[in-house]
Formats: structure tokens, sequence, C-alpha cells
């Protein structure tokens, strides 16, 4: 009941400033908004990452080296090496990938002069795969390669409008192995179905075939190599005891489970986005504990005769004391409250911007919210208010009441 | 995993797998030359004179062998500051002998780009024209141009834009609040001065003139601040990051733009707040 | 002789000044009794305020005894002079001191409200008190809706609210004309009839002349105590 009414004193006390409160509340709002956000940035990239990992539904990739995929030696056998991890009790799956640069029809190859910027130079990716094994991409429209394992040919929307085809149209294309003087002849698909791939930038062309075709865009060349193997662990087995399995059987090969995948990124690639919140987060969490601290204080000290006469009239100490803390937590937690759905917009906002950078995937997001956030958002408010309100009730706990009553008549 | 597939990962796999740095006792005294990274130096405990083996393949095949002449403080590159740069710079000649597929004689004379210093660089793009038409399929561009890495860094301006207004709108309502409760205490001071007889615009004036003070002396101590931790930022991020790269630099520019924008938001929450006290009677501020 | 409601011995109260220290009390011993109604008069700066604050407990005598009811002042935790003041006694100040974000009525109710009165034997009291102070049908206005005269008839209302047995008064009428003072003063001398032993602070002569006994005041000494 005291707290009650001490909740609801606190409450009055608020209300009876309305500008004050108000600016108060907003100003809790907006930092709070963006601390919301800093919480969502540090950890949105893994897990946007993550989330696009397993997307596939496979938890491992097995390679040649350690070297980043695709940048070395592919895997020799491809096929037999599957059939040999797929029979490991601990594997549930495990799918093919190769990866071939291919131009479509007539385009020819661009080449740059100065930095490689990375930028649409004609370049469509084909990404080969088992087709009897669970596909990488998503279907948009359509039906899969699996319907035409010999010349079917999945693209996304980019390369379908780029193209300008549809399921059912002919595509051809030339890859681009090895050295560019020897060019291998055009190979001629027939688009099954427009798919989405999880990894695609805006501006990527993307197709999926099977391995055995994208091989013949090679011209046979190195047919039975891929570049990496994907992994699924069986169910209550787990990622890395599958990966150990693997290991064991074959130790010259470089196997990394998803989660450590996503380790390294969080180390390396993302650190900026992590600093960069961390940073920002102290820095409105120092900013809203500021702002409440200055609000209080200055509250307090412009009604040092109310709770001179409180304590007077035989409110405890502690019932005043706690109406300072109730009032902070009153303005901190209606400020914090209105921040979240501020903070959803601004994070989308901000996510928006960021997501232009050049090579995030369109699936790729900065800012992902996940309940840990929330509670870590409402702690950190929750801190931030009470020590904002510590000095206004260390003044409050040490007034004295005959002075302070005696000071107001003087004033 | 697809998304390192692109350029700048490939990059990185050729630069990670060149070096299989093996020092040796006894070297020959012809070795070729290298330079190396300083991060390369330390995190290989090389020195100037080493001899070492380099491959393009990781398994080791196809290695020769080089000698340490230099180690370099490489340019720092804001793409790749979470990354320790273990760099190697050879002559070109050694880099397309050790890369290039010896049964194929046209690898040996394959570069990824050439780069061309004009008499003039403002006739790049005539230059990058020219090019186009003469050698199809050669795209030739300035280096000046945007391209990836300049959009990075314009988005990522764009993000702490964004994240700038946030903060403003997040300071301009701490300013607010505070004029209001600065007005506020002066309620009888102002009922007093009005009583005597100054009018409302002699005291809005007094009023402008104190929010922009404030407003200046926390812009500069703001700015003070900032220039105060730069050292401290980007001497701690340097030192995460190992990396001569400049995180945080307060330019008169940004000095200019804090003080463009503080002032007048101090001057328009003075306005704002004492507007309300202003509009009532000289007796009634009694109340 | 009846019992005392509180009772000074020898108090002294030093401030500690940046100037020196200033004796605002000096070896002051003052008995009130229940029922008991007494004026302390004496020129600005004299004692009178702090006596009266130190009476009512909401200051520490530097030396000497205060007892309350018997029981030794000095001895009681924070918590317990709080609740001391909260039933025993009840304050009426010069410059009101109500609220001004609660109502008359919840002026009245908030003392109750903290003595955890239950909601329908405080809604009685305090239309009581306010029907007893006449302010019943200004029971809904705030401080600021209210003249002086009815602000310190709305703190008399409260001082009141947990029926205590001691209300202290520090130049009630301080802030008043003349004609809303009698009002206020004749409010006190209700009280006093109806039992209340009542301590007023006072420069009117008018006002002190109401109480049956007067304690003047000097240097912070008392310098005479007579009853008429």
């Amino acid at each position: 009941m005291t707290g009650l009414r001490a909740l609801r004193f606190a409450w009055l006390t608020i209300v009876r400033q309305p500008a004050r409160s108000v600016l108060g509340i907003l100003g809790v709002a907006a930092v709070g908004a963006l601390l919301f956000d800093m919480l969502l940035l540090s950890r949105g990239l893994v897990l946007s990452f993550r989330t696009l990992l397993d997307a596939g539904g496979f938890d491992a990739r097995v390679l040649a080296t350690d070297m980043v995929p695709f940048s070395g030696p592919r895997l020799d056998h491809a096929s037999t090496l599957a059939a040999a991890i797929r029979a490991l009790p601990e594997v549930a799956a495990v799918q093919q990938v190769r990866t071939v640069r291919a131009t479509a029809g007539d385009r020819s190859v661009a080449s740059a002069m100065g930095v490689d910027d990375g930028e649409d130079d004609g370049e469509i990716e084909i990404v080969g795969t088992d087709i009897h094994v669970h596909p990488v991409w998503t279907i948009a429209e359509g039906r899969d390669v699996a319907e035409d394992p010999a010349n079917g040919l999945v693209i996304n929307r980019h390369l379908a409008e780029t193209l300008g085809a549809k399921p059912g149209s002919k595509v051809t294309l030339r890859g681009r192995c090895g050295d560019e003087a020897s060019m291998p002849p055009p190979v001629t698909f027939i688009v099954t179905g427009i798919a989405t791939f999880p990894f695609d930038t805006p501006g990527d062309d993307t197709a999926g075939t099977s391995i055995a075709s994208a091989a013949r865009l090679c011209g046979e060349r190195d047919a039975d190599q891929a570049d990496m193997l994907l992994v699924r662990s069986r169910d209550g087995v787990g990622a890395d005891t599958a990966a150990a399995a693997i290991h064991a059987r074959r130790p010259d090969l470089h196997i990394v489970t998803n989660a450590e995948i996503v380790d390294q990124f969080s180390r390396l690639q993302f650190s900026y986005f992590r600093q960069i919140s961390s940073v920002l987060a102290t820095v409105t969490l120092f900013f809203g504990f500021l702002l409440v601290a200055v609000l209080l204080t200055v509250s307090v000290n412009q009604h040092l005769g109310e709770i001179a006469t409180l304590r007077a009239i035989g409110l405890t100490r502690a019932r005043v004391v706690a109406g300072i803390f109730w009032e902070s937590v009153v303005m901190v937690g209606t400020g914090g409250v209105l921040a979240v759905p501020i903070g959803f917009v601004v994070a989308a906002w901000l996510d928006r911007i960021l997501r232009r950078l050049p090579g995030i995937p369109t699936g790729l997001h900065f800012f992902v919210f996940e309940p840990r956030a929330l509670g870590l958002y409402v702690v950190l408010l929750s801190a931030a208010a009470l020590a904002a309100a510590a000095y206004p009730m260390r003044i409050v706990a040490g007034l004295p009441i005959a002075g302070t009553l005696r000071q107001e008549v003087v004033s | 995993m697809f998304a390192a597939s692109r350029p700048r990962a490939a990059t990185w796999g050729l630069i990670a797998a060149l070096l299989v740095s093996v020092p040796l006792v006894a070297a020959p005294a012809e070795a070729p030359g290298i330079l190396i990274s300083r991060q390369l130096a330390e995190a290989r405990h090389l020195a100037v004179g080493d001899e070492v083996r380099l491959a393009a393949e990781p398994s080791g095949t196809a290695s020769r062998q080089f000698r340490v002449v230099g180690i370099y403080e490489p340019t720092p590159d804001p793409l790749r500051f979470a990354q320790p740069p273990l760099d190697v710079r050879l002559h070109l000649p050694d880099l397309l002998a050790l890369t290039g597929d010896p049964a194929d004689a046209a690898s040996q004379d394959a570069v990824t780009a050439i780069n061309v210093a004009l008499a003039d660089p403002a006739d790049a793009d005539a230059f990058a024209r020219d090019v186009a038409g003469r050698l199809p399929g050669v795209t030739a561009r300035a280096t000046s141009s945007p391209d990836a890495r300049t959009n990075t860094f314009v988005v990522i301006e764009r993000f702490h834009t964004a994240i700038a207004f946030v903060t403003v709108l997040g300071s301009a309502v701490f300013l607010l609040a505070l004029m209001v409760m600065l007005v506020d205490e002066r309620r009888s001071t102002v009922a007093i001065l009005r009583l005597m007889g100054f009018t409302r615009r002699r005291i809005l004036l007094q009023v402008c003139a104190e929010g922009a003070l404030i407003a200046l002396v926390g812009a500069a101590g703001g700015v003070l601040f900032a220039i105060a931790v730069q050292g401290l930022f980007n001497r701690f991020f340097q030192w995460r990051y190992d990396t001569a790269l400049v995180f945080l630099r307060v330019t008169p520019a940004v000095v200019w733009r804090s003080l463009v924008i503080a002032v007048p938001l101090g001057i328009g929450a003075s306005l704002a707040a004492s507007w309300s006290l202003l509009r009532r009677t000289g007796a009634g501020l009694h109340r | 002789m009846t019992a005392p409601v509180v009772e000074a011995r020898g108090v002294s109260r030093v401030f500690p000044m940046q100037a020196g220290a200033v004796t605002a009390l000096a070896d002051v011993s003052l008995r009130v009794s229940a029922g008991e109604y007494l004026s302390i008069v004496g020129p600005s700066g004299c004692g009178k305020s702090t006596l009266l604050h130190v009476l009512g407990c909401v200051d520490v005598p530097t030396a000497g005894a205060l007892r309350f009811q018997d029981r030794d002042v000095a001895t009681l935790p924070d918590a317990e002079r709080s609740r001391l003041r909260l039933r025993e006694i009840g304050f009426v100040f010069q410059r009101f001191f109500l609220l001004p974000m609660l109502t008359a009525w919840e002026n009245v109710e908030l003392p109750q409200a903290e003595a955890g009165i239950a909601r329908a034997e405080r809604r009685a009291r305090t239309a009581e008190l306010l029907d007893y102070v006449g302010l019943a049908a200004r029971a809904g206005h705030r401080p600021s809706e209210l003249s002086g005269g009815e602000m310190q008839r709305v703190a008399i209302a409260r001082a009141l609210a947990n029926r205590p047995r001691l209300l202290l008064a520090d130049e009630p009428t301080g802030e008043l004309d003349q004609t809303t003072g009698g009002q206020v003063a004749d409010l006190l001398d209700r009280l006093h009839g109806d039992g209340t032993a009542v301590v007023v602070v006072t420069h009117d002569a008018v006002m002190a002349e109401r109480a049956p006994r007067l304690v003047h005041m000097r240097d912070g000494r008392i310098v005479e105590d007579s009853t008429r």
C-alpha cells in the first residue's frame, strides 16, 4: 500500500509539471530508442547471418582447405566423398556445391581498370548442386531443376529481369572457367523456375542447376569436383559431433560448422558494428541518465519545502525517498516503453540505410529483434533510472526538515 | 557460403594462401626480394633478411623462395580494419611466376588490372572512353570515380548522419526540458521585471541571449570533450585492430556544424520555454 | 497536575555557521500539558520557531532532553519520530505548505492514508474536518484556487487529520489580513476547546492574548512564562 501511495504521489508530481515531464519522457524515449537500436545492432548481423546459414538446413561445411570458400582448391572426387560422408551415422544429408561463373549469350566478359569493384559486370554465378538432395535455393515460381535434370536451370528474379526470361525460356550460358583464353563452348538451359538464393545481393545474377550441368559449363573439365559439401547432422547429434566424425575419417579436409563461421564473422567482419553499437549504447545510456538525473535534481531542489513539509507531517524518510525513486521509474518507464516502438521504426530506417552497403545479401539484416535485447534494454534502462535517482534521493534523504522549512519561510 | 565468393573474399583468400612462411637456414643468395607488412612480420616472427617460401597453393606445391628485404606499414584500409593485413608485396614478374600455370603461357602474362598514370588526370574520362572504343571487352575507369569502396563510405556516412539526427533530436528535447526548468525557476524574477514595466520583447531578448550563451558554451564544451577523447578513442581502436587508421577526427567543419546546429537549437529552446511564461500577465506569474 | 504531552528540559540548539556558531536555544525548559493552550512570543530571531521545531520533533536539540508523552525523543529512530509526528503532532505553518498538486480534500486525506486509516474512515474524517474549518464546499479545489485564509484553514484541517494530541502553529496568521487571521485564531480556540493541546508562535499580540499561557523568549531563552 505504501509503495502504491508513493507511486501515485510520484505520478501526481510528474503530471503537475506537464511540459517538463513530457519533455523528460520524450527525451528518455529518444535516447531509449537509440539504446534499443544499438542493442538490436550489437547482435543483429550475427543473428541474421546465422539465420541465413541455417536456412538451408545444413549445419556444417566440408572444404579442401581452411581458405575462404570458393577461393581455395576444390574437393576432388566429390561424389565419392559425399557418399562416404553421408554413410557416417552422425550425418543425415550431404549436398555438393560447385559454383561456376558464366555470361549469358553473347554478353562479353568485362575487366576493370583500377580497383576491382565487384559491380555488375554481366557475370552470372551458377550454383551447381546435387539435385537429389534438398536444394540450397527456394523456388518462388515454376519448378525446381530436378524436373529437368539434364538442362534445367533456376534463376533469380534479377537475372530473370535482365534476360527477360521466365519458366520455360531457353537460356544460353558460357562458362568462365580457368583462364580466359580457353573459353568452353556455350550450354543451353531451360529455365524451370524462379528461385531465391540466400546470399544474393540486390544486383546479383544467380542461377542454380545440377552439379553435372555446372561442370558441363566448364567443358566437363574437373567434372567430379565441388567447392564444398554442405552437411546436415542427424537430429540430436549436433554439428560438432558430425564435424568430428568427418574429421576422424578425413583429417586432411577442413570442416567448419555454422556456429564456427558465425563466431569467426562475429569477431572479424561484424566487429565494426559491434564496436559502434557498444560505444553508442554507452553514450545514449549516459545521456539518458544525465537527462533524468538533471530533471529530478532540479525538480527536488525546487520542491524542498514540500518535501520538508511531508517529512514534518510525519512521512518517513524512506517514504519520501521512495517517492523520488518512483518518479524516476515512472519517467524512465514511460519513456522507455514509448522508446520501443520508436526504436523499431528507427531500426527499420537505419537497417534500410545499412543494407545499401555493397555486397550485403538481401536476406541479411543489421537490426534484428531478440528477446534478449529487450531484456538487456530493460535492465540497462532500470539501472539508468536507479542511478539517475540516486543523487536526488540522497538530497531528500539528508534533507534537514527544520532548516528547510525555515529557509522556505525566509525565501 | 556463397557470400564469400565475391571478389574481395577471393583477394583475401589469395593473400592468405600466398604465405607459407618457412624461414630457411641456408638459402641461395639470389632469392628475389619481397616486402612484408608489419603485421605479417609480427605474426610470423619474420625480420629483414629472412628467407621464406611462398606458394599460391595451400598445399605448398610449386613454392618459391624469397627474401624479406623490407617491412612496411600498410596503408590502412577502412574496409578491412577488422582483419590484420597479412600482406606480401612481390615484383609483378615474381607474382606471375608464382601464381601462373606453367603449362599455360598466357597465364604468365595475365593481370587483374593495369593502372595508368595520365599526363593530365582531368583526361581520365576521355581516356576511359577511348580505351572502351579501341579495346572491346576491356573496361577503363578513372580511379576517382565512384565504386563499391566509396559506396561503402557513403552508406556508412549516411548511417552516422541518421544516428546523429536521432541524437540531436534527443539533445534538443533535453535542452528544451532544461530551458523550461530554467525559465520556471525565474518565474518570480520575470514577474517582478514585468511589474516593473519590462516588455515581453525585452525579456525574450534576454532569454534568447541566455539560451544562445548556454548552447554556445555547451557546444564548445562538447567540442573540447570530443577533442580530448579523440586521442583516447583512436588509440584504443588502433590498438584493438592493430591499424594506423584514424577512427575519429574533430575537423573544423565538424566544429562549425556543431555550433551551427547547437546555437539556433539553444535559442529556439529558450524561446519555446519562455513563451508560455510570458503569455501570462505579471500578476498571474506570481501564482 | 495534568500529564505533559511534551516536555523540554534544558534544551539547547546551536547551529554551526561559517562565521561562527549561532545559539538559537540556550537551556530552555518547557512543559506542555494535555489540552493546554500557550503562545510563544518574542522578537525575531529569539528562537521561537526553533523551539517549536524541537517540540515537534523535526529538529534535534544539541543539548538537553525532550520527552514526548514520557518517551525520550533522542533515543527514537528517525522512522519512529516520523510516526510520532504523523499520529501525535499536527503542524500549521505560516506559509501553509499545502501540496499544490493535491486538492483540499487530498491534502487533508494524505496524513490519514499514510497512517494506514481505512478508506471509509478517511472519507468520513476528511469530510468532517473540512466541514469543521468551513471549507466543505471547496474540497475539490487545489491550493492555487484558494485564498490565503482558506489555505490556512485547509492546513489546520490537515494538521488535525490524525487527531493529534499536540498542535503546533508557527505564525499561523502571519500571511493573513486581520479578518482572516481572526477566523483562523477562532478556529484554534475551538480546537483548544475540543481538548487539543495548542502551541502558537506568533508576533501578533492579539493572537497571543487568546492563549491562557504566554511564554516570552529573548536571545534563545525563556524570560517569562505566565498563565492567566
